[in-house]
């Protein structure tokens, strides 16, 4: 008998179906309602990185390095400046950062370079009276390159 | 039905079963990979096999949750109950593809154990729209692996039907994470409500059959219970009258707590435990067929007269006392012990039924 009645429980299974159903039958909809209604309306993806600037009509300043072209450049007034840079051979630091200092501002770290190509990045026009740029290697803690200007 | 383990017991039917699934599947996968190389062809071959064996998985999923209702609302789909356990591992496999790849693009590249960059990756457990759906969707691939190891009988017997019951009822809980996997996962970064009304359509429908089926079964388990508040006959319960049941078939009963099938057959009545050895099946829903008691699940059999499974088979039933006064059928609530030869009530001519199984 008491093999018996272990074995009766499909009663109790099924009301056990029954109740887990009913429960859900309730709760997913609710879950489901719930994860529609919090979709966003557009998918949100900023980009890594900013665009890379167009580039100032003038250079005022260029230094070449190993691997780096650092220009200044310039619009016509002379209100606008923008760091160029060119890696004109692959570099060999995982982690090239590019610091800017201008004026008595602390040093600011501006952008990270990366696989070959140019690089842009618009400064700061209120602080152009003297401009230093440095390109560093934070691993090795090396200096790549550096361009300095006083106007 | 076997009378050993086999590692499958390959029949006709299951053959085909499987062929028809397989096809399916097939199917499936090329439409799905020819239409990502026609609309999005930068799609990656890691990405498209994740999408695919997911989707896949999840469809599936709604398949095998869909046929048990389907059963007990409609017995005509009962030949795609044989097989359902095929169809589960399927769901697993499939779904341990998209789990494994899913491990290896987005959490085998760093320095981290990819398990425990699984579940750090994303640590906003106490947020709803950015719940770390990825480990909903690892957990329920666990369940599904549980069910998938243990459906073979040898499980099954070794595990006792109450327990292996239990265990494969998880897949509840399986169903219910992977459908907030779904939908805190992929749906938040799809703009197409096609989407949205897919996993709605596949919602509904599974909740929708069973608790329709579980309304249905409520009625009928309600009909079954005779109470014994008039025991007219000892302490035989009044059950029903002969023409209630069909030939070849049976009428449920609960009486006294006890789950009682009652057949007619050949111009008798006999009573037996309506659970099926197998898979705990209701045997009042099946047919006497070959002399036997058929279990509408997996085709399991039984004599009525004794409840025993015909040789080389040893299943056995527990047996009941049937008595019949004038066109009344009374039954006795107290079981003998599993397979004892009890005399099945004989139906006189003049009560011949009409009522014939259809």
């Amino acid at each position: 008998m008491a093999e018996y009645n272990q074995a009766v429980m499909t009663p109790a299974l099924r009301r056990t179906h029954r109740i887990a159903w009913f429960s859900l039958a309730l709760l997913l909809p609710v879950a489901w309602l719930a994860a529609v209604l919090v979709v966003p309306n557009k998918v949100c993806q900023e980009p890594a990185r900013a665009p890379r600037p167009a580039p100032l009509g003038a250079i005022v300043q260029s230094k070449q390095s190993e691997n780096l072209l650092l220009n200044l450049r310039s619009d016509a007034a002379g209100s606008r400046h923008q760091l160029e840079i060119l890696i004109t051979k692959p570099l060999t630091s995982a982690n090239a950062v590019v610091w800017c200092k201008q004026e008595n501002h602390p040093d600011k770290q501006i952008g990270l370079l990366g696989a070959k190509g140019v690089y842009r990045f618009d400064l700061d026009s209120t602080a152009i009276q003297t401009i230093e740029v440095t390109v560093t290697d934070e691993l090795r803690k090396q200096q790549l390159a550096t361009l300095k200007w006083d106007r | 039905m076997s009378l050993t383990y086999d590692s499958i017991h390959w029949t006709a039917h299951k053959k085909l079963y499987d062929r028809v699934l397989l096809g399916l599947v097939a199917g499936y996968l090329s439409v799905f990979f020819g239409l990502q190389a026609w609309l999005n062809p930068a799609s990656t071959y890691e990405t498209n096999i994740i999408r695919a064996t997911g989707t896949l998985a999840f469809f599936l999923l709604h398949v095998t949750l869909c046929i048990g209702p389907l059963c007990r609302l409609d017995q005509r789909f009962l030949p795609l109950l044989y097989n359902r356990r095929h169809l589960g591992v399927s769901v697993f496999l499939i779904g341990a593809v998209h789990g494994v790849f899913n491990l290896l693009q987005f959490h085998s590249m760093g320095n981290t154990n990819i398990f425990v960059s699984l579940f750090t990756s994303n640590t906003a457990y106490n947020s709803f729209v950015g719940f770390p759906f990825q480990a909903l969707g690892f957990f329920a691939l666990v369940i599904l692996f549980l069910m998938a190891a243990t459906s073979h009988d040898f499980w099954l017997h070794h595990l006792t039907p109450r327990i292996w019951k239990s265990l494969h009822m998880m897949v509840y809980a399986a169903y219910s994470m992977l459908v907030m996997h779904v939908m805190l996962g992929v749906i938040q970064l799809e703009r197409s409500p096609v989407f949205v009304a897919l996993t709605g359509v596949g919602l509904f429908t599974v909740v929708g059959l069973h608790v329709a089926a579980a309304l249905k079964q409520q009625k009928t388990d309600r009909e079954a219970i005779r109470e014994v508040v008039y025991p007219e006959v000892d302490a035989f319960v009044f059950a029903c009258t002969v023409s209630e049941i069909p030939d070849n078939c049976a009428k449920m009963l609960m009486i006294d707590g006890q789950n009682i099938a009652l057949f007619k057959y050949q111009q008798k009545l006999s009573a037996v435990h309506n659970l099926c050895k197998h898979q705990n099946g209701p045997l009042s829903e099946g047919r006497i067929i070959d002399g036997c008691i058929t279990c509408p699940w997996h085709g399991y059999q039984y004599l009525p007269e004794n409840g025993q499974s015909p040789p080389p088979f040893h299943e056995k039933l527990h047996t009941y006392d049937v008595l019949l006064h004038g066109d009344r059928v009374y039954v006795h609530p107290k079981p003998y012990p599993e397979g004892t030869e009890r005399p099945p009530a004989i139906i006189p001519d003049n009560l011949s039924s009409t009522n014939t199984a259809v």
